[in-house]
C-alpha cells in the first residue's frame, strides 16, 4: 500500500489496519523468539561435543599460534 | 501401542552401571584422597617451618606479590581448586590468613586463562572467534575488576578476613576444633598422612616435610584433574538439564546454574569454557553468557571448603576462615560488579572491545594472554622487590 492510499483509509479503516498489523507483529516477534529458544536447545543438546572441545586447549594454542605466524608474514 | 525391550539391552545397561558405579567409587577415593592431601600440606608446611611460617612467607605480606603468585600459579597449572586447596593447606599449616587473601584473589585471575585459551579455537573464523574472544575475557574483566575494587578495600579495613573469621569461628569449635559434624575426618584421613608422612622419612630425614609438602600438591593436583574428568563425563546429563531449565529465563538463573553446574564439575574453568563454543556459534549472546560465567566464580569455592573439613586442631579454624573468604568474595563481587548496572556493562564493554581488535590483529589475542597472565605479574614482582 503506498502513502496515497492511506490516505484514502478512513480513520476507523486505519486503526482497524494498525491494530491487525500490531498483532501480526507480537506474532512474528514470537516465533522468532521461540526459534531463537529452539536454536539454544539444540546448541545444548550437543554439551558432550562442547565438553571435547575444552578438552583441546593445547592443539588450539598451537594452531592459533600459527596463525599469528601467517598473519605476521 | 506396548513397548518392547530389546534383547540385548540389559545385558549393554549392565556394564555400563557397572562402569558408572566404578566412576563413582574412584570419585569418592579421590576426594579422601584430595581432603588427605591437604592435611599433608598442613603437616608438612608447620613441620618445615617449625611454627615459623609467617616468616617464611615474608615476601608474601606485600598483597600485591601474593597477588601475582595467585595468578602465576593458577596460570601454569590451569587449575584454580589445585591452587586454593593448597592455599588452605598452608594456612593450616601457618601462613597468615592476610597473606593468603591476596593469593586467592589471584587465583581467580589465573583460571581465566582456560577459557581463553579454548577461545583461540576458533581463530579460523572471525566472526565466530570475535564472539568466542569476548565471552572468554569477559571473565577476566570481571575478575580483575573484582580484584581492583575489592583488594585495597581488603587491605584497608580487613573485610573480607573480618567476615570470613566471623563465620568460621561459627562453624568451628567443640573440643577438637575440627569442622562440626565433621570429627570423624581426622581420624579417617590419619592413615594416608602418616602413609605419606613415614614414606617422605624413608626418602629424607632432613627434607620430610618438603617432600610431604610436594607429595601432597602432587596427589592435589592429580585428584582434581582426574575428578574433574571423571566428572565431565558423569554429570554432562545433568549439565544439559539445567541449562535447557535456564533458557529463557533471568540472569538469576543464570548464576545459579553456573554455580551448579561448577559444583558439579568441580571446575570452574570447564563451566566458563563449555560457554565459549556456545557464544561462538553466535546461538548465545555475550549478555546471555555473563551470567553463567559469574556463577562459576560462585561455584567453585566449594572445593576450598571442602579442603577446609580436612583440617583439624587449632589451625581448623584459619583454614576454614580462607576459604569462607573465597566464598564471600566471590560473592559479593558478583553482587556488586553485577547488581550495579554501570559496573556490570564495564565487563561486557571491555570484553567487546579486546575481541574486536584482536579479530582484526591476532597478534594482540596473543600479547594479551602472555601479557596479563606472565609478563606482567613478572614485571610486577620485578617492581615490587626493587621496592
Amino acid at each position: 500500500m503506498t502513502h496515497d492510499e492511506y490516505e484514502s483509509l478512513s480513520t476507523k479503516k486505519l486503526k482497524k489496519l494498525i491494530k491487525r498489523t500490531n498483532a501480526t507483529l507480537s506474532e512474528l516477534q514470537e516465533e522468532m523468539e521461540k526459534r531463537k529458544l529452539d536454536n539454544q536447545h539444540s546448541e545444548i543438546d550437543h554439551l558432550e561435543d562442547h565438553m571435547e572441545e575444552v578438552e583441546h586447549g593445547f592443539t588450539n594454542f598451537m594452531a592459533f599460534l600459527k596463525d599469528v605466524l601467517k598473519e605476521k608474514k | 501401542m506396548t513397548e518392547t525391550s530389546h534383547p540385548g539391552a540389559s545385558a549393554v545397561e549392565a556394564p555400563n552401571t557397572i562402569k558408572t558405579l566404578v566412576q563413582w567409587i574412584t570419585i569418592a577415593t579421590l576426594v579422601y584422597l584430595l581432603i588427605s592431601s591437604v592435611g599433608m600440606i598442613g603437616a608438612g608446611f608447620k613441620g618445615a617451618t617449625k611454627g615459623q611460617a609467617s616468616e617464611l612467607f615474608q615476601f608474601a605480606t606485600n598483597p600485591f606479590m601474593g597477588l601475582i603468585i595467585g595468578i602465576l600459579a593458577t596460570a601454569m597449572i590451569q587449575s584454580s581448586s589445585t591452587v586454593t586447596s593448597i592455599i588452605v593447606g598452608l594456612v593450616a599449616g601457618g601462613l597468615p590468613v592476610e597473606t593468603a587473601v591476596p593469593m586467592i584473589m589471584g587465583a581467580n585471575i589465573g583460571t581465566t586463562i582456560t577459557n581463553t585459551i579454548v577461545s583461540l579455537g576458533h581463530v579460523r573464523k572471525k566472526k565466530e572467534f570475535r564472539r568466542a574472544f569476548a565471552s572468554a575475557t569477559v571473565h577476566d574483566f570481571f575478575n580483575v575488576m573484582a580484584v581492583a575494587i575489592f583488594l585495597p578495600i581488603e587491605i584497608l579495613f580487613h573485610p573480607l578476613s573480618k567476615a570470613g573469621g566471623y563465620f568460621a569461628e561459627m562453624f568451628v569449635g567443640g573440643e577438637n576444633m575440627s569442622v562440626k559434624g565433621l570429627n570423624f575426618i581426622k581420624p579417617a584421613t590419619k592413615p594416608v598422612i602418616d602413609l605419606f608422612t613415614d614414606v617422605s622419612a624413608m626418602i629424607s630425614e632432613n627434607a620430610q616435610y618438603i617432600i610431604l609438602i610436594a607429595f601432597g600438591i602432587a596427589v592435589i593436583f592429580l585428584a582434581i584433574t582426574v575428578i574433574g574428568k571423571l566428572l565431565k563425563k558423569l554429570m554432562v546429563g545433568r549439565a544439559k538439564v539445567i541449562m535447557h531449565n535456564a533458557i529463557g529465563k533471568g540472569p538469576l538463573t543464570g548464576i545459579f546454574s553456573g554455580a551448579v553446574i561448577t559444583v558439579l564439575v568441580q571446575s570452574s574453568s570447564t563451566t566458563t569454557s563449555l560457554m565459549v563454543p556456545l557464544a561462538g556459534s553466535g546461538v548465545f549472546r555475550l549478555k546471555q553468557i555473563y551470567p553463567f560465567t559469574l556463577g562459576a566464580n560462585i561455584g567453585t569455592t566449594i572445593t576450598a571448603l571442602l579442603a577446609a573439613t580436612a583440617i583439624s586442631g587449632e589451625t581448623a579454624v584459619f583454614a576454614l576462615q580462607i576459604a569462607l573468604v573465597h566464598l564471600i568474595y566471590n560473592t559479593s563481587a558478583v553482587m556488586l560488579i553485577y547488581g550495579v548496572k554501570n559496573l556490570r556493562k564495564i565487563p561486557i564493554r571491555g570484553a567487546l572491545w579486546l575481541a574486536r581488535v584482536a579479530t582484526e590483529r591476532k597478534t594482540i589475542a596473543l600479547l594479551y594472554i602472555l601479557g596479563v597472565f606472565f609478563a606482567l605479574p613478572a614485571v610486577l614482582i620485578f617492581i615490587t622487590n626493587q621496592f
